[in-house]
């Protein structure tokens, strides 16, 4: 199979519309993976559930026929509990598909078909994958996939998506399903439930074709109280008679109707599991074992701290040892060609700041970025993340988030903009909001390098740790002021622990390039502009000014007014504030010039204050235009206090006591 | 009254042990979420770690592993396994 053009909507080319196939499946249930294996680097996977939002296809050629591969948000229900699962669900109900495969993690198959009895409501063709068969067979499951495929009225095919067995079969089988558009068999819920499905499906036959879904799925739905589908009912009449049936099932079950639903789906994929599975003894694996260490109490945390200590010590050592020589390409062999072809002023100026701006981006993208998110996509197809999500739930709930919020913040490390990107895991808002604004606070790749530049060089490693302590403590304290003033409780942490696996290359290295991608056309080219405009800024003579209007911060802060410009180049590309600061203190000793309370002040000051634009466009497509520029100012109060105290504190004590 | 003082929730289990769930005391949206992951009234789930300083507790259910928040966890009523 060979992947095609991606990532367009459109199917029609010159009026003939190709077979759509739809990937849906639960979480971790290695949809992206198979959708991999076909289609290319297009979308991502992940252990951390809910992960793929927005959904990704692309075209594929088999056996001579082009079709569209669409890998929709992993789901665990088809209820519309958050925005992947109504998105899946609005696709699925559309129509577009011909035919849906049902992507099954078959170690956890009773689990997985509670989806799959949802399906089967949607009265589209459906095939079944059943993925992580070599999983089940060490879980010691032997499962009958003809007896499943009997009982679902659906073909059923086996396979390990990660290795590449079944998949030809499997779009074979999809091909054949969907011409023959048999949709398979519903499954019966208990005597008294199914009558009362009956008497609700009749009555709301119109609303049904209104709204283009199935009467069965629609009364199982509205059952359950649907928000999405309760919404769209209009006449009071209809709404009362739901409301009559759902007290109906609650009285005779002593619970809510929703639970009654979802209780006797739970029991009638036990009975359909019981009918197709063989459960003999596990093969015990080294990975059974992993978790008593990683998940220890007390070890759990040492081997984390020991693990991200290790991991950031070599993104940041091969990170500098790659960083010299494409810098010093771009500044002695670049720069100087440039310069000497273009001999005017302003033009000159221009061009050095697109020089600039292009290998800034290179010099931190290269070397820190990439080894950084191959590194972070690794540990979240092994499956550590979400347990680094475990064992930072206590930490994080003392500052009123829940442990989901750890990935985000830790890729803020790396870079702000695809940290703030996922903050779109959580499921609540205050959640993102928080979340998001605090990992604008996470030195990054490009504050590592001041950090390292300025502190850890004409200081100590010491002081540039304290620099890293602080800012851990500092976002901790933000995490909770943003908490109190949001004072809503949060949902509290419901997460799945997949399985450790073996992480498939191909996942890591789309995984990776999708969160890169946000950097290249997002931030990369702000940081470009940027620096150009700091060109002009430069070649106006407008530094003055804004020297003199940013007096009143760099004068109580005890530093030199000349550094006021830096701060406002600091807010168009963070690295660039060091740069800048060498060239307006007119030396890179900066010890002549500065004291080691200035540089620490200094440094403080520029790790905390404002997020950079790219950052800040980003923080805008999540959280809106307002909240962004209060988000902005918060961070500035922040690194105005911090700096300030800091610099109160070090004029008290004698430096060389502390570093 | 008694009977409330009485009941146990899922955050009070030690490590290791089985037990049953009773009652989910929650807004749909949890309720729900917890039914898809397997942690349903009537389900046996076992208790395989409770971290230290109130943090999250993990569960073993038929469809795998499940991490809930403590508070999470002390809204979920559970009594013991027969």
């Amino acid at each position: 199979m060979k992947p095609m053009h991606s990532c367009s909507m459109d199917s029609q080319v010159k009026g003939k519309r190709f077979l759509k196939i739809a990937l849906a499946g639960q979480p971790n249930c290695g949809k992206s993976t198979l959708f991999n294996q076909v289609a290319g680097y297009k979308a991502i996977t992940s252990n951390f559930p809910g992960k793929t939002v927005k959904y990704t296809l692309s075209k594929v050629n088999f056996l001579g026929e082009t079709f569209e591969i669409i890998d929709l948000p992993g789901t665990y229900s088809l209820t519309s509990f958050d925005l992947a699962e109504l998105e899946s669900r609005k696709y699925l109900l559309s129509g577009e598909a011909d035919v849906v495969i049902n992507v099954v993690d078959a170690s956890i198959l009773s689990r997985s078909l509670e989806l799959t009895l949802q399906l089967l409501e949607l009265e589209v063709p459906i095939v079944i994958c059943l993925n992580f068969m070599d999983e089940a067979k060490r879980k010691g499951i032997k499962l009958n996939g003809s007896k499943l495929s009997e009982i679902l009225g659906v073909p059923v095919v086996e396979c390990v998506a990660v290795k590449g067995i079944g998949i030809n079969k499997l779009f074979l089988t999809a091909l054949i399903a969907a011409r023959e558009k048999k949709p398979g068999r519903k499954i019966r819920y208990s005597e008294d439930i199914e009558k009362v499905i009956h008497k609700l499906s009749k009555r709301i036959n119109t609303v049904s074709k209104e709204l283009n879904t199935p009467s069965r799925l629609l009364s199982i739905k509205l059952l359950e109280n649907d928000d999405y589908f309760i919404s769209k009912i209009k006449d009071k009449s209809i709404l009362d008679f739901i409301e009559n049936c759902q007290r109906e099932l609650s009285e005779v079950h002593g619970r809510p109707s929703d639970l009654v639903i979802s209780s006797e789906r739970h029991a009638l994929s036990m009975n359909i599991f019981e009918q197709v599975a063989f459960v003999g003894e596990p093969q015990t694996s080294i990975r059974d074992k992993l978790d008593d260490l990683l998940m220890h109490k007390y070890l759990g945390y040492v081997t984390l701290a020991v693990f991200l200590y290790a991991f950031f010590n070599l993104i940041f050592s091969l990170g500098r040892f790659l960083e010299e020589p494409i810098l010093s390409f771009f500044e002695e062999t670049l720069m100087p060609i440039a310069i000497k072809h273009v001999p005017s002023g302003l033009a000159q100026k221009v061009i050095q700041g697109l020089l600039e701006g292009v290998s800034g981006g290179i010099g931190i993208v290269l070397p820190y970025l990439v080894p950084f998110l191959l590194g972070l996509a690794f540990m979240e197809d092994l499956g550590y993340l979400p347990r680094i999500a475990f064992l930072m739930d206590t930490f994080l709930h003392k500052i009123g988030l829940h442990g989901k919020s750890t990935l985000p913040l830790i890729l803020g490390y790396g870079c702000n903009v695809p940290a703030v990107m996922a903050t779109r895991i959580l499921e609540s808002d205050r959640d993102r909001f928080i979340t998001a604004v605090i990992s604008t606070m996470i030195p990054c790749a490009a504050r590592t390098t001041i950090i390292f530049g300025l502190v850890a060089f004409f200081i100590s490693p010491n002081a540039a740790l304290f620099i890293y302590l602080l800012n851990l403590a500092v976002v901790a304290i933000a995490g909770l002021i943003l908490s109190r003033l949001l004072p809503e409780a949060t949902p509290g942490m419901i997460m799945e622990i997949p399985p450790y696996q073996v992480p498939s290359l191909k996942v890591v290295l789309s995984k990776t390039w999708l969160r890169l991608r946000e950097f290249i056309f997002l931030a990369w080219p702000l940081l470009i502009a940027g620096s150009m405009a700091l060109s002009l800024i430069e070649f106006s003579g407008l530094d003055a000014s804004i020297n003199l209007i940013l007096s009143p911060i760099t004068l109580m802060l005890g530093l030199p007014i000349e550094v006021g410009t830096t701060l406002i180049f600091g807010v168009l590309r963070k690295e660039l504030t060091m740069l800048m600061l060498i060239q307006v203190l007119g030396t890179s000793q900066i010890l002549n010039v500065l004291s080691k309370t200035q540089i620490i002040t200094f440094t403080v000051f520029v790790v905390f204050y404002i997020p950079c634009l790219a950052t800040f466009a980003m923080l805008t497509k999540e959280i809106g235009y307002k909240r962004s520029l209060a988000a902005a100012s918060f961070t500035f109060i922040i690194a105005f206090f911090t700096a300030l105290i800091v610099k109160l504190f070090l004029g008290l004590t004698p430096l060389s006591l502390l570093l | 009254m008694w009977l409330v003082i009485d009941m146990l929730t899922l955050d009070g289990v030690k490590e290791g042990e089985k037990i049953k769930i009773r009652e989910i005391i929650g807004g749909r949206g949890m309720r729900q979420r917890l039914c898809e992951l397997g942690v349903i009234p009537g389900s046996t789930v076992e208790v395989i770690k409770n971290a230290l300083f109130g943090g999250p507790i993990l569960l073993k259910t038929d469809g795998g592993e499940v991490a809930v928040g403590r508070g999470v966890a002390k809204r979920i009523i559970v009594e013991a396994a027969s």
